[in-house]
């Protein structure tokens, strides 16, 4: 009776050492029971260097818009001198006018 | 100076100066905004800028404060005199560009519409999603919650209808040839509207009422009009003021080389579906043909955005006019075509009926320069029925940097075009995907702006219009040329970008004017710019010739040995 109670004990260890040694130190390669916050880190950086690049064009185009302004009214500026500069009057006249 | 400043309200004042500096001859007629009502930094900048002129010489201040944006003060000697002109110059575009590239590019969420009441879905359900970050507006798709777009198998009765509003307590918003439907409800939501339709009604389609964003006379020059094979021997350069220093884009992609071929024709038509163009842009007058407002149908379609203003310019600016920039081509028209509203959005039902109006009176090209992840059958349809009377459309893939399918462009009728650098890589924002079938220059493109100004734009909507421009090009080349055969043609001639051959980044490559011209004139009797393609064809050309010279040695070998030698 007590050798029955011994081997049904042994096995039981057994059976208990089977199931739970995986769990305590999974197999290599196994399933990576680490919870996932490093795919959100990774997912969440490269959307943040997705934001950036963004932020970046944008900050390129305000800054051309810039220049192009500049370029075009000075232009703008320059034709509408020169025409006067033909004349050989003020661009506008009736403009009221003071002497300093 | 007035008719400049009337024309040009972002110039704020604006003075015309002369005589020795602090002479007592010195004389300054003004027209504007009293500058007492500036920064003292304003005013200060301002006789600095006096100053210099009547020392002969120009001036340029840093940024200044002008309304709560910036601006800032030029000066232009004029001739020979101690003369000419001072300006205060409100630079509104730069702020107004970078709130309009946040939406283009998604970096809001979308924008409130106080017409529709909108709310994101998976893309192809209808399951709400909150949209609360603009990178979140890649995976949504909107509509309008108590809308729907019915297409009916028949025609409704005058009785149907009544006793449909009734029932549903319905309202009906727009209606197209009495068979589509777009429905409003005061009372039931789009799904429940899409139940009942399918249930009691067997329609062609029911589906909710989606929105769409925007994804992100002769010129005056020296050179005369040149058709499809006149012969020139050296590109030629636009005088434009901004192009050679701004429009990388254009030598990008052998534009000056194409117009050797051909610079278009006014014959020519490309609809601009878009948020309307200015109309009396200095830079657009006379390459403008009658358009048309969808949104309201009683104004004309006009720009209030800015964005169908600019796509219109990298299309049809006027080229080598002295001014502002060149647009890709010398005589193409534009058609503006409003059906996008003043958030920069419109609907199912406005886009479809601004791409019906347009292949029915006469574009030959249509530009789509928007875009969501939603299928509609009404748009489809749309593109259809536009394809089937010979035009061309062409999309963009939209600027989330995401492989989804973003519509329009997915379809299959459709050329959907990615976005490039002047770093010829994929741009960072670009969709890419299966269905992108070429790509061109989308990064920092100068075009014109409204208030007769002029901006750089990032985006798929930016790289649209060149393919655009490009087709009318090659229409000009042969008028005889299909939509589909065109479309062919972009992509082989397209010059390969990327992984070798068709990919998902640039699909066949970035589009090549000049080979594609010249294909499309006939002048390349093998159009095949992609170096892969012509590293294939002279393998294939060599292992032929191989081939042959053996078959000529087995044949020599059997004849002597036949004969004994």
């Amino acid at each position: 009776m007590r050798r029955r109670y011994a081997i049904i004990g042994l096995l039981f260890t057994v059976a208990v050492a089977i199931f739970a040694v995986p769990i305590i130190v999974p197999a290599p390669g196994g399933r990576d029971v680490s919870p996932p916050p490093r795919q959100e880190s990774r997912y969440s950086a490269a959307a943040k260097e997705e934001h950036a690049e963004k932020l970046d064009t944008i900050k390129r185009d305000m800054e051309t818009t810039g220049m192009l302004c500049r370029i075009e009214c000075s232009s703008d500026m320059r034709k509408l001198a020169a025409a006067a500069s033909k004349s050989g009057s003020a661009p506008l006249s009736e403009a009221r006018k003071k002497r300093s | 100076m007035k008719d400049m400043l009337a024309a040009n309200p972002h110039f704020e004042a604006m003075a015309w100066t002369s005589g020795s500096s602090g002479s007592s001859g010195s004389s300054e007629t003004a027209v504007g905004a009293k500058l007492e009502r500036y920064d003292p930094a304003v005013r200060q900048a301002w006789q600095e800028g006096i100053t210099a002129v009547r020392l002969g010489r120009g001036f340029e201040s840093a940024a200044l404060p002008v309304h709560g944006d910036s601006g800032y003060v030029l000066a232009v000697p004029a001739g020979e005199g101690r003369q000419g002109l001072v300006a205060l110059i409100h630079a509104d575009a730069v702020d107004e560009v970078g709130k309009h590239q946040r939406r283009n590019l998604r970096l809001v969420p979308y924008p409130d519409n106080s017409r529709f009441r909108t709310q994101a879905t998976e893309p192809g359900k209808l399951r709400d999603k909150q949209v609360t970050s603009g990178d979140a507006n890649g995976n949504a798709s909107h509509y309008a919650v108590d809308e729907v777009v019915v297409k009916l198998r028949r025609q409704l009765t005058p009785r149907e209808l009544l006793q449909l509003r009734k029932t549903l307590n319905l309202s009906v918003a727009r209606e197209h040839r009495r068979q589509t439907y777009v429905f409003r409800s005061k009372t039931l939501r789009t799904a429940q509207m899409i139940d009942y339709f399918n249930k009691n009604w067997n329609p062609v389609f029911a589906e909710p009422h989606y929105l769409y964003l925007t994804n992100d006379g002769k010129p005056a020059g020296r050179l005369a009009p040149l058709g499809a094979g006149s012969p020139l021997q050296t590109d030629v350069v636009p005088n434009d003021t901004l192009y050679g220093q701004y429009q990388w884009n254009l030598p990008e992609i052998a534009t000056e080389s194409g117009w050797n071929v051909t610079r278009g024709k006014q014959d020519i038509v490309v609809a601009v579906v878009d948020t309307g163009v200015q109309l009396d842009h200095p830079d657009l007058k006379g390459r403008l043909v009658a358009g048309t407002n969808i949104v309201d149908p009683s104004a004309p379609p006009e720009d209030d955005v800015g964005h169908g203003t600019h796509v219109a310019g990298i299309i049809a600016a006027e080229v080598n006019n002295n001014e502002g920039v060149a647009g890709m081509t010398w005589y193409t028209k534009v058609m503006p075509v409003k059906a996008l509203d003043n958030s920069g959005a419109g609907t199912t039902y406005s886009v479809a009926e601004g791409i019906i109006w347009a292949a029915d009176h006469g574009a030959q090209v249509i530009n789509l320069s928007l875009g969501n992840y939603a299928q509609a059958q009404f748009l489809h349809d749309a593109i259809k029925y536009a394809h089937d009377k010979g035009a061309l459309v062409v999309a963009a893939s939209g600027n989330d940097n995401t492989d989804r399918p973003g519509y329009p462009a997915a379809y299959p009728e459709v050329v959907a075009v990615g976005a490039t650098g002047s770093d010829e890589l994929r741009a960072p924002y670009s969709n890419y995907g299966d269905y992108i079938d070429v790509a061109a220059p989308g990064t920092s493109i100068a075009s014109t702006y409204p208030g007769s100004r002029y901006a750089a734009l990032s985006g798929t909507s930016m790289a649209t219009p060149h393919v655009s421009a490009l087709a009318s090009l090659m229409l000009a080349a042969d008028g005889s040329l299909s939509n589909d055969r065109i479309a062919e043609l972009l992509g082989k001639t397209a010059r390969d970008l990327g992984a070798a051959g068709k990919d998902t980044e640039f699909g066949y490559g970035q589009i090549d004017v000049r080979a594609a011209v010249e294909a499309a004139a006939g002048k390349s009797a093998a159009p095949a710019a992609s170096k892969q393609a012509a590293v294939a064809d002279t393998q294939n050309a060599g292992q032929a010739d191989v081939v042959q010279q053996r078959l000529l040695e087995r044949l020599q070998n059997l004849l002597s040995n036949l004969l004994g030698h």
